[in-house]
């Protein structure tokens, strides 16, 4: 029970690490893929 | 005789009329008008069947927006909305009717001599604890794929459309984030067990004789036995097929174009489906297909008995030459944990 629950906080702990990293390294996709001429 | 000439001449000129019209008709007048031989050649099926796509000019900055239509979207869409729905339909429904059978029929294996009352140590705690990471990432993506896939006609209809958007959003985000402590996972299990996990002579025995399964003989095995061997190819190869072309997916036109995208989610649902219905497998028999097999993974201890059983050879390199085979100790006697 114990290493299952260990598994679980490890699973959400890295989920929530990657989920950061990805919000810093990718943009919207409102700023990504128009011009200032363009604005959604 | 001034008459004839007369009548000469006005027949001459006659002639000379019909050759002038003859010769003056033009030519495409001659063919049959009943054919235009235009009509089926600018078709718009042709046109698509012909172009690899239809685009224009654009002056946003992506310039992959210019592409209005790209016609092998079209096969695409139709793969992932009716032949991957049928795919997984019948990998997942029939791998599920195949166990009920099996159970129906064979029971749980039980373990023959009883338990022993010793215990041999399966799994560390390291190891269980990257065996249940990998696996509660799995339940969390099997469930959100199969909303991409099964989603629409199955649980919209039930809880209506603003429930099924932010479930569905909610599970994307599952899907991916959760992807990375599952690709983790699949690498350290291919790490920690790939010593366990080469073929040997063995398992052609173990496979010829039905893996225990079918008949009364348990064939001896080591740690892992045929079995146990291609759920990990399945799990590694698997995972690492979902996962490439997972993060293919989540990282759009990084690596790859749109066609490339179309190949690898054609290559990710059937990858995913097929993974899911073995998985389905493993989880029957190390639950209620077999007795005292959830404790290997459970609290990492196993009975001797229930060892002996299915990976004699096993017991032998734990315990020492001649343990493995040897009569196990009498129902009920209760001996220390080793």
């Amino acid at each position: 029970m114990r290493s299952f629950i260990l598994g679980c906080i490890a699973a959400l702990a890295i989920a929530v690490v990657a989920a950061l990293a990805l919000d810093a390294v990718q943009e919207p996709v409102d700023t990504a893929f128009t011009t200032v001429g363009v604005r959604l | 005789m001034t008459a004839v000439l007369v009548s000469l001449r006005g027949a001459a000129a006659a002639l000379a009329l019909i050759v002038l019209a003859g010769v003056a008709m033009p030519a495409g007048a001659q063919q049959p008008t009943s054919v235009n031989p235009t009509a089926s050649s600018v078709t718009e099926e042709q046109l698509l069947r012909e172009l690899q796509r239809v685009q224009g000019r654009i002056t946003i900055p992506d310039s992959r927006e210019s592409v209005l239509i790209q016609p092998a979207g079209q096969d695409w869409r139709h793969f992932h909305q009716v032949t991957l729905r049928w795919i997984g339909a019948i990998a997942i429904l029939g791998m599920l009717a195949l166990l009920v059978v099996f159970y129906l029929s064979r029971g749980m294996v039980k373990i023959e001599n009883g338990r022993s009352g010793r215990t041999l140590t399966r799994f560390n705690a390291a190891e269980r604890a990257v065996h249940w990471m990998t696996a509660s990432c799995f339940v969390v993506l099997a469930l959100s794929g199969l909303n991409i896939t099964f989603g629409r006609p199955v649980l919209l209809p039930l809880i209506g459309a603003e429930a099924f958007a932010a479930w569905s959003q909610w599970a994307k985000y599952a899907h991916n984030y959760l992807s990375f402590p599952f690709t983790l996972g699949v690498v350290v299990m291919l790490l920690m067990w790939v010593a366990w996990n080469l073929p040997t002579r063995g398992d052609l025995e173990w496979i010829k004789q039905g893996g225990g399964m079918v008949g009364g003989k348990h064939p001896p095995a080591g740690r892992f036995n045929a079995g146990q061997k291609l759920i990990y190819w399945i799990v590694v190869l698997g995972g690492g097929a979902v996962a490439v072309t997972g993060y293919l997916l989540m990282f759009p036109f990084y690596a790859t174009d749109i066609a490339g995208m179309q190949l690898a989610q054609t290559i990710h649902g059937i990858a995913a489906l097929l993974f899911v219905a073995v998985m389905l497998a493993h989880i029957y028999i190390g639950t209620i297909g077999m007795e005292g097999a959830f404790e290997a993974m459970g609290t990492g201890q196993v009975d001797v008995n229930w060892a002996r059983q299915h990976h004699a050879e096993w017991v032998e390199q734990e315990l020492g030459p001649g343990r493995g085979a040897a009569a196990s100790p009498a129902r009920g006697v209760a001996r220390p944990a080793e």
